[in-house]
């Protein structure tokens, strides 16, 4: 049984009109399902429903299989947390009375509501001694959502309800919220319901999303597999010019790079140029990447380079230390940034503790392009196995 | 001003007497009407319908002169006390209900959702959040009305009522300057003096977090 249920759910306005119309949908415990759609597809509407802030017209929405609709509205409330747009923080008071509003609503003792504001606020990157005593007038954007999230956290509830909460951030704030949104929803494990018409949030945070229109599902599904095989005309559309980008974005870099990256020791160890060469020649490469005794990254000889040092030179002296690098997990749409910005060709992929673990060339994308990616598998794991791969071409980057 | 000195000090035990009964009916005046006018206007956010009929009628009770609507009082309840002290409240209703209205409504109605949303009862978004932050200008709207409050009580001599108005009005009849500069200036010191110690009040009821730097 699914821990949110919402059965033929309708709710129609005065006026008679369809805000939501005979939505079925399961929210799994512990997942994270993000509602997208465009503003009035109903999407705010569904979500303000589950903590009973709208009443339904018609339908049925069970919480552990009970109907929220025979609960005390203010009880059920206070066991859902709830993030809005406007952040929405009291301005009179302070940082810790904000966060604890619900544990005083519950009647926490006021020893356990402080320990509890001082724990989420260092989760979510604020320092408590700092802010505890703060009124949210002298916190920026950004701080005072983080503040938003840790009170919607307060009081232990099982279930989030976030409505658009990146929505009035500044681009780089909104990306850094994200990320911390998405390392803290692994930690905590909570069921969280996401509201959002920004397709790259939906697609960067969702466990699964469901696509709103008019009041009507269209699609519940795992982001890859929705734009993998839209549902139907509307939801192609509405991935539209950006699906491609997207796609990008749910692969990582390990799916698709070559583990058989060249390099070459040259620390601690004399190397000649004419050794670099001899590699390129072997490998069919352009370039290589330096490396330490322990495979750490020093940086790259180009063939380049090369043909300019004096013949017998010292490889130590070639090398280019400005080399840029990508993470094993980092997502090929950033990857693909990095790339078009480095004036190499070759992107080293180096693990946890900075060892050369592959490398991404402009030929590993050709490979995935022309692969069709995930259309056919719904996966991206076999994306990654090209015929070829050790050769590194100089191309054109994407 | 050597005469009003003189006057003040002669006749000091008068001027402590009627400074006290102004005093004694300003306070009655402004403890009802801030009870009722809050009240009122607390009760017109809940009911949006009566805001804007209840708003107009005490707008009109406040353009009725003063002089006229003390003479409306006499056949309805005499003279004395009783009648100026309904006529003070009356006067100074409209400020308050107006103010705590206005300070309820100009409430950011998302904070008001979040407060809902986060399971807050009705009363307790009201005690929680609304009022809290209707401070400053509710209080805003009882200082305005003690000034007006102060000013209107030095014409209450006229229906036998006393207070400060009584040097002021007997110095108009016997044409005795001095007596009635004493009389204005009691008046308006004690003015001054209420409206100081109410923004006081204001700056201690305003929570922190809202106080904007003087």
């Amino acid at each position: 049984m699914a821990l949110i249920e919402i059965r033929k759910v309708s709710k129609v306005y005065r006026g008679g009109v369809d805000a939501v119309s005979g939505v079925n949908l399961d929210v799994e415990e512990g997942e994270t399902l993000v509602l997208i759609g465009t503003s009035g597809s109903g999407k705010t509407t569904l979500m303000k429903m589950i903590n009973r802030l709208i009443e339904p017209t018609s339908g049925e929405i069970r919480i552990r299989g009970q109907d929220i609709g025979k609960l005390n509205p203010i009880a059920l409330r206070r066991d859902i947390g709830y993030v809005i747009q406007k952040i929405g923080l009291f301005p009179h008071m302070a940082i810790e009375d904000n966060i604890a509003v619900v544990p005083r609503l519950k009647g926490w003792p006021p020893e356990r509501r402080r320990e509890q504001a001082k724990e989420l606020l260092a989760m979510v990157g604020l320092e408590p001694d700092q802010y505890l005593r703060r009124h949210p007038a002298e916190l920026s954007g950004g701080q005072q959502q983080r503040v938003g999230v840790a009170r919607a956290l307060a009081g232990d509830p099982p279930i989030i309800l976030m409505d658009e909460p990146f929505g009035a951030l500044d681009p780089i704030t909104r990306e850094q919220l994200q990320e911390e949104f998405r390392q803290l929803k692994e930690r905590i494990q909570k069921t969280i319901i996401f509201v959002t018409h920004d397709i790259f949030e939906a697609v960067n945070l969702a466990d699964r999303m469901a696509i709103m229109e008019s009041g009507r599902l269209l699609q519940v599904d795992r982001p890859e597999r929705v734009l993998a095989h839209p549902a139907d005309e509307f939801v192609a559309r509405f991935l539209g010019k950006h699906r491609f980008q997207l796609e990008m974005s749910t692969v990582q870099v390990r799916d698709v790079m070559d583990e058989e990256a060249v390099t070459v020791r040259i620390a601690g160890r004399q190397q000649s140029v004419a050794r670099a060469v001899a590699l390129m020649r072997q490998h069919r490469v352009t370039s290589l990447f330096a490396v330490d005794e322990e495979r750490k990254l020093v940086g790259i000889v180009t063939a380049e380079a090369v043909r300019r040092a004096r013949e017998g030179a010292d490889l130590a002296q070639v090398v280019a230390l400005d080399v840029a690098t990508v993470d094993p997990e980092t997502d090929l749409l950033s990857a693909m940034h990095v790339m078009a910005n480095s004036q190499y060709t070759a992107l080293p992929v180096l693990d946890a503790s900075g060892r050369v673990a592959g490398v991404l060339t402009a030929s590993s994308l050709v490979g995935v392009f022309a692969d069709g990616l995930t259309s056919n598998s719904g996966t991206s794991a076999d994306a990654g196995a090209l015929p070829g791969a050790a050769v590194h071409e100089e191309a054109e980057t994407a | 001003m050597i005469e009003v000195a003189q006057y003040l000090i002669s006749r000091r035990g008068d001027m402590l007497y009627w400074t006290l009964q102004h005093l004694e009916l300003v306070g009655i005046a402004m403890g009802i009407a801030i009870v009722v006018g809050v009240a009122v206007g607390l009760i017109l956010t809940r009911v949006q319908l009566l805001a804007t009929p209840v708003l107009g009628v005490a707008s009109v009770i406040q353009t009725i002169p003063s002089i006229a609507l003390l003479g409306i009082m006499i056949p309805l309840l005499g003279i004395g006390r009783t009648p100026a002290i309904v006529a003070l409240t009356l006067y100074a209703l409209l400020p308050i209900i107006r103010n705590t209205y206005t300070g309820i409504q100009q409430v950011d109605p998302t904070i008001v959702e979040a407060g809902r949303g986060m399971g807050m009862s009705d009363r307790q978004i009201l005690t929680m959040v609304e009022l809290p932050l209707a401070v400053p200008v509710i209080i805003a709207g009882i200082r305005t009305s003690t000034v007006i409050c102060v000013g209107i009580t030095t014409l209450v001599t006229l229906i036998g009522a006393g207070a400060l108005g009584t040097p002021i009005i007997t110095g108009i009849q016997t044409y005795n300057d001095a007596e009635i500069w004493a009389g204005a200036a009691v008046a308006a010191g004690l003015a001054l003096l209420l409206d100081f110690l109410l923004g006081r009040c204001e700056g201690l009821l305003t929570p922190k977090g809202i106080r904007t730097p003087a």
